[in-house]
This record gives structure tokens, C-alpha cells and sequence, in this order.
């Protein structure tokens, strides 16, 4: 049944195609195992400008809604006070300016570049001093990978799931991805709770805790794939879908080909 | 083969028994096949579990990890859970024999279900068959257990997490409920007897239950014959098709040989349950989101679906876990072991079939197990509330509410839908599902479909 | 005929190209095992099997159409009543003695019940342990790795899972602890001096089956189950506001010790986690 070898003969041929894009895509990661991944860049003071377009674009862009004297207003909070890390976080990952008024503003391009934002950061600060927190600044090199795993575990993965990809909260909110952030956004965000995202500070996690973690956090953007194709690392939820659609799927076309209909 | 042949039969006399054996005849229809799929996958779950039990630790005493996982190189985890990373790790074929050991689970139970459905549409359960029926049914039990225990194994987040659940539910059960979950387990969660416990359950008294019954399922299919649709030529008292040897077996054997191929295919290039990414259980910390394998996908999603509705007294407590995880699959069990005596008194037909009915030779059958089906999948997609509601960006409670509609909305609609368009295939004569019209549907007459 | 040589020869192919991923299989172990390698030619080497296997039944074999007779299911009616008259027969001793079987009976049935017993030998009995936990009086507040909870420990909105000193593994004892403003919050009544400098601690197990409820949302201060969606209001006594659970969170009271460290008055007031039987919340 020359029908029945062709389409035998195009699922071996689809199966290898497969096997080798996949293998194509682990193999990089095979290398790059975690024992041997390149030092992560450290977490960064800011640029400090103190005389740059701060002012300017905060008077422009931002004192609509914070007032001109960053006291806030009906429209947004104070900033007075809140800390070099709580308004580069916020300026860094795009979450502000708010373009959509949204209860919990999600990362987006930022819309300055990093030397505008260090200004920006720069003139929040002079308007009022706090006990806010200041930008993080770490070496990476000493921090621990186990010891991350297990804070990461204990403190971000209820929310942020095991492997940084984010989850649902109450009231429509989520705990967004941790994909695309950076060691400084990061560490940005451990300290200073950003949106309903808990508060832990010098005396909950040491600096050389909340290193750990990033370094964990930064692994976990490319994490230890070796059983294959990682189906978006959704757990069970994937995994069934497959083992039906693939898995029986396949095999179901397979005694389709094999049997008989009624009629036959 | 004939000196071979010749030495047994000096032996046991077996050459008559293999005669009527090698000449049996099977039906060919391609339905037939699916309750061979699940037996395939049970055989390569048997060979890959047996290479995994050399190298996995029933023991949840705590040691410190050393392994090529770097992320995890100094931890403090139990034996069964760095046992499993050093599988996937550093044994040869180890990950590759653990994942496809873990997809022929998943796809074992599927084809089971799969292999439900059509003796349940076609009504092979009638009698004389309730017998193959009833084992059926625990065979799908068994599996299910068995399949929760199996992925305990590990004691990582993720799975620990499900066994306080299971914990919960046994504390939940009227009057022993206390008692079920501290002998179960070995006393208050989490009692470290539970790894080496589901270990033992896991590798032998379920595997030789369902070997057992098994044995019987088959020895019964091969004493009463198979079933076979009515067709030219088949009659309630032949059987027509191939015979076993040696087209059937060779076909057979083909079949298991694309099994393996599938599992083996899956196990090598899609990543299943990585719990080096997932950490080791420890009780006071979880994940989100948290499901369990799907084929508990339904009692999860009757946990999250069901109200908070608990009786109290003050002194005695009915608790909420109750009604969805202990009641409901009570239920669910009982219908599916009862329908055969069911349908019997329903339909008063007592008398014993070898001819299969086309599921749209019975409309309400049909309804019934496509509403009560859909039911099930409802459940199982409910488990996954809070990722959908992610990814739709919806609240999550919102989810739940529209589930809740959804729960009782869409069997019944299915039923509906499945009732009047089997009624218009059967009445209107046609061919096949397809070859009926929409005018038919709505007033269906004899012979319509030659118009 | 030429079909069937056709046939032969795309069936040889498919058992060598078998034969080779077999090789290959061979090869890769031996140079140290890929995963992906490896399930590529189990598949290869088993689904080529398959071919030539399927293949070979439908071109070279006899196929269908073969006709077996059934027989009846149940035995001949002569073979019934020889069954009966022998089981009467054979058995007749054993019917006659109606008290000799049921004193039989009588013992089958103790020494059943009595092989049961053993049973009990696989757990403790609960007793009153799912009434306490291990918070007791003055029990010192330490987290995970054993260290001391003080007054400065977290900030407002912070968050720590927490034990009572020397039992960080008592799975029972599990505490979320939650730092809220003392402008913004308002004790229950009866639950005044529970809270001390915006201290809130609540049971971490779930009073619906038993998750920790590990999410907190510091801005809308709920606490939220991963398990099954239950939500607790941590401003009302972690009363449940959504999802499946329908008894708060047991609140452990707090205090300040002199030192500045975070101590239990006592334990919770009521059983902590799921419901059972006699459960008295």
C-alpha cells in the first residue's frame, strides 16, 4: 500500500526535522550549562548628572500628575522621598510615564534613555529627602546560585511561579514576567515593592541575599532545558495538552491507517 | 520455530490450544485498537519504571545534593528528590527513560479514556460483557492512582504541594477522616513515611492489581470473542476480520512498535515535569500556578469550581474538600460502574449483544455520555482557571464565575446538540454523521436523506 | 507480482533504517547519552519497525474477511445440571452442617477482622494533634534559616514566612507574617494588643485543603492561595473574600519582648488548615 509507506515515510522525515531543530535549540543551552555561564553584568549606579534634562522633562511629562514639587496630586502619589530606586525602576521598565491609566501599569519601552532617566532620578531627589531606598549597586560574582534558588523559592515563586514567567493575582492583577529585567531592575524591585508586590527591605533580605536571587532570577531567563522542547514551562497544563494532541493524536492517525472503517 | 513448537507441545499438549489461538480472528475496525494502545503503554511503562526503581531513593531523609545541576550543588533536599535530579542529570538515559516513563502515563490514562468511550457509545458494555466492563472501570481507577503516586515520587514543589491537597481531602471524609489521613500517611503532614509508602504502592501492589485484572480483561475478550459493527456479513453469532497470526499479530506488534516510536519521540524532545526548575517540597512554601497531571485535572477543577458551602455545628464539621473531591468522583464512579444495569432496566433489554451499535443508532446514549463527557472537560479545563485568566486578562474570579455558568451550560447544549442530530441521522437513514442536513435536524423523517 | 516485490523492498528499507538508528542508539550511549538524541532514535529505530511491520501485514499477508463461528456464551443445558447434581453431591457434608459452618463462619470472621488490626500500626493517632501546633507561650518569632524576628525586621508591606523558634520544620506551624501602618489598620475587637507596631501574623496553611497561602499583595493587603483561588482580607482577621475556603486564617498574637524580638502570645486559638470531622471552628 504505497499510500500507507509514503505517509510512514513523510513521519519519519517530519520526526527528523523536528529532532533536529530541537536539537539545534538545546544544544546552545547544553553549552551553556549553568556552571559555566558568563558573569552576569553587576547591578549599576546610576549616571549621575546633576545638571541635565531632568527638570525639564519632569516639569513636561511628569508633573501632571505628581505635581510640580512631586507632592502629588488627586491624580498620582508623592514622590517626595521615595528613593532613587523606586523612580528609576519605574522610569527603566517604561512602567512611567502611565500611558494607559491602569490600576497596575505594565512593563513597556521606556521612554527615555538611560542617561535622561539618571537626570530624571536625579531631580526627584532634590525635591525631597526620605528614608526611600537608593538604587542597589552589587557584585554578582560572590553571589550565591543555590543560595538564590532557595530565597527565590521561598519568597518570588508564589507569585512570580518557579521559573520567573510571572502569575495571576487577585482584582485582574499579575505578577509580571521576570524575562526581560535587568539585575538593577531587579534588585530595584526586591527593595521597593513596586504596585502591590510586597517590601523587603535591608533587614528582611541582606544585599547579599537579594544578590543570590538575582542571580538565580537572571538563570532562570535561560534555565536548564535538557529534557527538550520546554512547552512555555506551563507544567501539566502543557504537558496533557500534548500527550493528547501529539501523543494520541499520532498514534490515533496511526490504527486510522492500520484498521478498517465500516463498509471496508 | 517448529523444533520450538514441537518441544512445548511434548510439554503441555498446546498444540490444539495454539491452533484455535493462531486462527482466532479479530474485526479490523480501527476503534478496536485504542484499548491496545493503553496496553502498549502500560508494557513501556513497566520496562522504563523498572530501569528507574535501580536508581531512585524511596526516602525523604534530608541530605545535601552534589550533582552536575549547579543551581541546586550544596542544597539540603530529601534522597528521593536529588535521586531524580541525578537521574536526569547524571545518568546515562536517564532523563530520556524518566520522560518517556512520565508521557506514557499521561498518554496511558488518555487512551483508557479514549478506550471507555467507545465501548461506551458503541455499547460493547451490554451483556454479556458488564463483566470486562466493570474491570474495565478499575483498571481506569487504578491508573489514575497510580499515576498520582508516580509523580509524587520525587517530592518536589510542585507534587508535594498535591499531596497536602490528597491530605486534605482524606481529612475531609465524615467520621474516619482523621484516622484515613494519619494511617495513610503515617500521622500529621508531612509524615516521612509517605515517599517510601506511595514507592511500594507505586511499583507493586498497583502495577500486580492491574496486571491481574488485566489478565482477566483479556482472558475474557479472548473467551467471548470480539465485537464487531453490523455490517455485510456479520452476524450476532460470527466474528469476521484477520486472523491472529499471522496478519493480526504482526499488526499488533506494528502497534506497539509506533507506541514506543510516539513516547519515545516525546520523551527525547518535549520536556516533562522538570523539577530541578520546580525545587524540593518543603511544606510551608508553593508555586503558582499549581496543577496537577490532567488526569486529576477534574477533581481540581470541582475544588476550585465548587462554592464555599460548609456545614457546621460547633461540634462536628461536614468540610467544603468533601463535596468535590470525595463525593463527586464518588458518584462519577458509581454512574460508570452502574450504567451497564442501568441502561438494561431503562431500555429492558436484557438480552445478550455481539453487535455494536453506530452511536447514532442511540440518540439519548449518545446524549447522555456526550453531555456527561463534556461535563469531565469542563472540570479539567476549570483547573487551569487562573492561567487562563492570565492569558485572557480577565480577573481570575471572573474565570471561576464564567466557569461555573460554563459547567452546567455546556453539557447540556452538547446533549442537546448530540441528541437531535444523532435522531435525525438514525431517522432520515443517512449514511453518516455528516450526510445530514440542517432541515433534517429540525424535522427529522424516514428515508430524508435520499431527497 | 511486482506490487509485492515493490512492497519487500520498502519493507527492507524501513528494518535497516531501523537497524541503523538502533546503531546510533548504541553509538550515543556509548559516547555519553544525549536526551534528545536518544528519543530521536527510539523513534526513528521503532517507528520504521512499524513500518516495515505494517507494511509486510497489508501487502504480503492475508488480510480480512475471515470467519469464525461464536458459541454460545453459556454452557450446554446438559452441562449445567451435571455442574449442579455434582456440587450438590460433593457438597451435601458440608450443606447438612448448618452449625458446624456458621461457627465456622464465626471464626473466619474474627480472625479476618483480627488480621486487620495490623492496619493501625501505620500511623499515629490523631488524637488532639491537629488541635495545636508548636506556637507556644512566649515562643520567640525566627524565620526559615532560624533567625530571630525583631521589631525591624520588615518594612511596612513587607512579608516573611515565620516559626516558632526551634521548630522550623513543623509543617504546621507555618506563619505569614505581614507588616501593615498602624494609621491604616484597625484591630478586630478582641484582637487589640495581637498586633503589635503593625505586626499581623496569620496560620500559612489554607483552610480550604492545606496550600500555604504564600501570595501577598501588599497594596489591596490580601492574601491569596495558589491551589484554588481563596483570598483572605488581612485587614478583617483574614476572613475569606473569594474562592472555596470558608473559614478565616487562625491569627497568632503577637507581642514585643523587651529585647525587640517578635514573640507568640500563645498558640492559635483555633485548629489550623483544613476541616475535619471534629473540627470545632
Amino acid at each position: 500500500m504505497p499510500g500507507l509507506a509514503r505517509s510512514g515515510l513523510l513521519a519519519l522525515v517530519v520526526l527528523a526535522i523536528v529532532g533536529a531543530l530541537v536539537l539545534g535549540r538545546s544544544a546552545p543551552s547544553e553549552a551553556q550549562s549553568a556552571t559555566s555561564s558568563p558573569t552576569p553584568a553587576p547591578i549599576q549606579p546610576p549616571l549621575a548628572t546633576p545638571a541635565g534634562p531632568g527638570r525639564l522633562i519632569f516639569l513636561g511629562d511628569c508633573a501632571f500628575c505628581h505635581g510640580t514639587d512631586a507632592a502629588g496630586s488627586n491624580r498620582g502619589p508623592s514622590l517626595q522621598g521615595v528613593g532613587d530606586a523606586d523612580v528609576d525602576f519605574y522610569l527603566s521598565t517604561g512602567r512611567m510615564p502611565i500611558t494607559d491609566v491602569v490600576q497596575d501599569p505594565q512593563r513597556q519601552t521606556p521612554a527615555y534613555d538611560p542617561h535622561e532617566i539618571a537626570s530624571i532620578v536625579s531631580y526627584v531627589s532634590s525635591l525631597g529627602a526620605g528614608t526611600g531606598t537608593p538604587i542597589p549597586q552589587g557584585n554578582l560574582s560572590s553571589a550565591r546560585l543555590t543560595q538564590g534558588e532557595k530565597l527565590y523559592t521561598e519568597n518570588c515563586a508564589s507569585c512570580h511561579s518557579s521559573v520567573a514567567a510571572g502569575g495571576a493575582l487577585t482584582n485582574g492583577m499579575y505578577a509580571p514576567t521576570l524575562r526581560p529585567s535587568t539585575p538593577t531592575q531587579i534588585a530595584e524591585a526586591i527593595r521597593v515593592g513596586p504596585g502591590t508586590m510586597p517590601v523587603f527591605g535591608t533587614d528582611t533580605l541582606s544585599d547579599d541575599q537579594v544578590n543570590s536571587i538575582v542571580k538565580y532570577v537572571l538563570y532562570l531567563q535561560h534555565p536548564e532545558d535538557r529534557g527538550g522542547l520546554n512547552l512555555s514551562h506551563l507544567g501539566p497544563i502543557t504537558e496533557g495538552m500534548i500527550a493528547f494532541v501529539v501523543g494520541l493524536g499520532a498514534l490515533l492517525l496511526f490504527v486510522r491507517k492500520i484498521g478498517t472503517v465500516v463498509g471496508e | 520455530m517448529r523444533r520450538v513448537a514441537r518441544w512445548t507441545d511434548d510439554r503441555l499438549g498446546s498444540s490444539a490450544f495454539a491452533e484455535d489461538a493462531l486462527n482466532k480472528v479479530f474485526p479490523d475496525h480501527w476503534s478496536f485498537m485504542l484499548g491496545e494502545i493503553s496496553l502498549y503503554c502500560f508494557v513501556i511503562l513497566i520496562l522504563t519504571g523498572t530501569f528507574l526503581t535501580f536508581f531512585f531513593d524511596a526516602s525523604s531523609r534530608e541530605i545535601v545534593y552534589r550533582g552536575s545541576y549547579a543551581p541546586l550543588n550544596g542544597a539540603t533536599v530529601s534522597e528521593a528528590y536529588a535521586s531524580v535530579v541525578r537521574i536526569s542529570f547524571d545518568v546515562r538515559a536517564g532523563l530520556v527513560m524518566r520522560q518517556i516513563h512520565h508521557w506514557a502515563a499521561l498518554v496511558f490514562i488518555g487512551a483508557i479514556v479514549l478506550h471507555l468511550c467507545r465501548i461506551f457509545f458503541t455499547g460493547a458494555f451490554r451483556r454479556p460483557r458488564e463483566l470486562n466492563w466493570i474491570i474495565g472501570v478499575t483498571l481506569l481507577l487504578l491508573a489514575i492512582f497510580n499515576g498520582f503516586t508516580g509523580y509524587s515520587l520525587p517530592d518536589d514543589l510542585l507534587s508535594g504541594t498535591g499531596l497536602r491537597i490528597a491530605y486534605s481531602i482524606a481529612l475531609s471524609v465524615p467520621l474516619i477522616g482523621t484516622w484515613l489521613a494519619f494511617l495513610i500517611f503515617g500521622g500529621e503532614f508531612p509524615a516521612q513515611q509517605i515517599i517510601s509508602r506511595l514507592f511500594v504502592i507505586h511499583i507493586m501492589l498497583v502495577p500486580a492489581l492491574i496486571i491481574g485484572l488485566l489478565g482477566a480483561h483479556l482472558a475474557i475478550l479472548w473467551r467471548q470473542k470480539h465485537t464487531q459493527f453490523p455490517e455485510a456479513g456479520r452476524t450476532e453469532s460470527n466474528v469476521v476480520g484477520s486472523k491472529l497470526w499471522p496478519t493480526y499479530a504482526a499488526k499488533s506488534v506494528g502497534l506497539f512498535c509506533a507506541v514506543f516510536a510516539v513516547l519515545g519521540a516525546l520523551g527525547g524532545l518535549a520536556q516533562i515535569n522538570p523539577i530541578w526548575l520546580y525545587g524540593p517540597f518543603e511544606p510551608a512554601y508553593v508555586a503558582s500556578p499549581s496543577q496537577p497531571d490532567w488526569f486529576l485535572g477534574w477533581v481540581d477543577g470541582a475544588l476550585r469550581l465548587f462554592p464555599a458551602w460548609e456545614f457546621r455545628t460547633g461540634s462536628f464539621m461536614l468540610p467544603n474538600p468533601f463535596f468535590p473531591a470525595v463525593l463527586m468522583p464518588g458518584i462519577t464512579f458509581g454512574l460508570l460502574y452502574m450504567w451497564p444495569f442501568l441502561e438494561a432496566r431503562f431500555t429492558h433489554d436484557y438480552g445478550p449483544h455481539e453487535l455494536l451499535d453506530r452511536p447514532t443508532d442511540r440518540p439519548v446514549r449518545s446524549a447522555i455520555g456526550a453531555g456527561v463527557l463534556t461535563f469531565y472537560i469542563v472540570l479539567l479545563f476549570a483547573a487551569s482557571n487562573d492561567v487562563l485568566a492570565r492569558m485572557f486578562q480577565v480577573p481570575v474570579l471572573a474565570m471561576t464565575v464564567a466557569f461555573r455558568i460554563a459547567l452546567f451550560v455546556v453539557p447540556a447544549l452538547v446533549a442537546f446538540v448530540v441528541y437531535r442530530w444523532f435522531k435525525a441521522v438514525k431517522v432520515s437513514g443517512a449514511k453518516g454523521v455528516m450526510e445530514v442536513s440542517l432541515v433534517q435536524v429540525r424535522h427529522p423523517t424516514p428515508g430524508g436523506s435520499h431527497e | 507480482m511486482s506490487e509485492g516485490r515493490d512492497a519487500t523492498r520498502l519493507i527492507a528499507v524501513s528494518f535497516s533504517v531501523s537497524a541503523l538508528a538502533s546503531l546510533g542508539l548504541l553509538i550515543t550511549y556509548v559516547v555519553g547519552g544525549q536526551p534528545q538524541v536518544e528519543g530521536s532514535l527510539i523513534a526513528v529505530s521503532l517507528g520504521s519497525l512499524a513500518l516495515g511491520l505494517i507494511l509486510w501485514a497489508h501487502n504480503l499477508m492475508p488480510t480480512g474477511h475471515f470467519v469464525e463461528e461464536r458459541e454460545p456464551h453459556g454452557s450446554t443445558s446438559a452441562e449445567r445440571a451435571s455442574f449442579t447434581a455434582d456440587l450438590d453431591r460433593s457438597g451435601d457434608e458440608i450443606q447438612r452442617r448448618t452449625f458446624l459452618g456458621r461457627i465456622l463462619i464465626g471464626a473466619l470472621g474474627l480472625l479476618g477482622v483480627a488480621a486487620l488490626f495490623p492496619v493501625r500500626s501505620l500511623g499515629t493517632k490523631p488524637g488532639r494533634t491537629l488541635f495545636h501546633t508548636s506556637w507556644t507561650p512566649g515562643a520567640r518569632v525566627v524565620t526559615g534559616a532560624g533567625e530571630v524576628v525583631t521589631s525591624s525586621t520588615l518594612e511596612v508591606g513587607g512579608v516573611l514566612t515565620v516559626f516558632p523558634e526551634g521548630h522550623t520544620k513543623a509543617a504546621d506551624s507555618q506563619t505569614i507574617l505581614v507588616r501593615v501602618s498602624t494609621a491604616e489598620f484597625t484591630p478586630l475587637p478582641g484582637r487589640e494588643t495581637w498586633s503589635p507596631d503593625g505586626y499581623l501574623a496569620y496560620s500559612k496553611v489554607c483552610t480550604h485543603a492545606g496550600c500555604p497561602v504564600a501570595l501577598y499583595q501588599a497594596e489591596s493587603k490580601e492574601l491569596f492561595c495558589p491551589c484554588h483561588q481563596s483570598a483572605f482580607d488581612v485587614f478583617d482577621g483574614a476572613r475569606p473574600i473569594a474562592g472555596p475556603a470558608t473559614r478565616p486564617l487562625p491569627q497568632l498574637p503577637l507581642a514585643i519582648d523587651a529585647s525587640g524580638n517578635l514573640t507568640a502570645q500563645r498558640d492559635f486559638t483555633q485548629p489550623v488548615g483544613p476541616g475535619f470531622w471534629n473540627d470545632p471552628s
